[in-house]
């Protein structure tokens, strides 16, 4: 599968679930626990428990267009709040109270279609947080 | 002096409060009581392109409303990015998800992906926010 393709497919989904959460292909790197099917899973984040099933409702009318797009069925893996902030809190960095004058401003990557990471770049002073939190 | 909030984030004369793959977001001023919007979004990275100037849409399928204090654009009924002034401070709410850029803010914050960035001060610097 491309990358445009599974980039597709994420706009899709944030688009028709009015992008209420992060989404992401499934991360052979910073994924927790290994299965079978995992190059066809989609990481949802910060989903609490009693929203999984409306999700699944909402993107039923485009998961025929998913899964022609994809050849196969996509796997849903479902993160709760509690969940992400515990095992996947390095891909919702958070900076706060910074102040910064005289430099060269925030960067940040272009991010990618699902609002999962990007972290902060302070390039004058040549800081860079990437905050990670071991699993 | 120009000040402008962003998802509580503070951008304090800088000249380029954001920049987005190399092209300055947004300018505005103000001339004979009129708020005069620009913005420059490219394609790549957003899925359309939209260039608005001086409050005239020259490119894109988008809406713009105007009066003497705000300004809102909208992707077909989903709002893009809306400018309001309250004395010296410069209010901006943006969301540019529909384009799929995957920047937006809410009351806390500013999300550029997966990052929050909250209640900061940037001050004085050529560029404030900078992404891609």
């Amino acid at each position: 599968m491309t990358t445009n393709i599974r980039n597709e497919v994420l706009q899709l989904i944030g688009k028709i679930t009015n992008y209420r959460y992060p989404l992401r292909w499934v991360d052979e790197k910073t994924t927790v626990g290994d299965f079978d099917g995992r190059e066809l899973a989609i990481d949802v984040f910060f989903i609490p428990t009693d929203e999984q099933i409306n999700f699944l409702s909402q993107i039923r009318p485009v998961r025929k267009q998913i899964s022609d797009m994809t050849v196969h069925p996509c796997i849903f893996i479902f993160h709760s709040p509690d969940a992400t902030l515990t095992h996947y809190s390095h891909l919702f960095p958070v900076t706060r109270g910074i102040f910064l004058v005289k430099g060269e401003g925030i960067k940040f990557p272009l991010p990618g279609p699902g609002g999962t990471e990007s972290s902060p770049i302070f390039s004058d002073t040549e800081i860079h947080f990437d905050v990670k939190v071991a699993a | 002096m120009s000040r402008i909030v962003i998802g509580t984030n503070v951008i304090e004369d800088c000249e380029n409060p954001v920049i987005i793959s190399g092209n300055p977001l947004f300018s505005y001023r103000v001339e004979k009581g009129s708020l005069l919007f620009s913005l420059n979004i490219s394609s790549p990275p957003a899925n359309t392109e939209i260039r608005i100037k001086d409050n005239e849409i020259q490119k894109g399928a988008v809406s713009l409303e105007a009066n003497s204090k705000s300004v809102a654009v909208k992707l077909e009924s989903s709002p893009l990015i809306e400018l309001l002034m309250d004395g010296e401070t410069v209010h901006l709410n943006l969301d540019l998800r529909p384009l799929g850029i995957h920047i937006y803010t809410d009351k806390n914050a500013l999300h550029v992906g997966g990052s929050q960035l909250s209640q900061n001060i940037i001050k004085e610097c050529k560029n404030g926010i900078v992404v891609g």
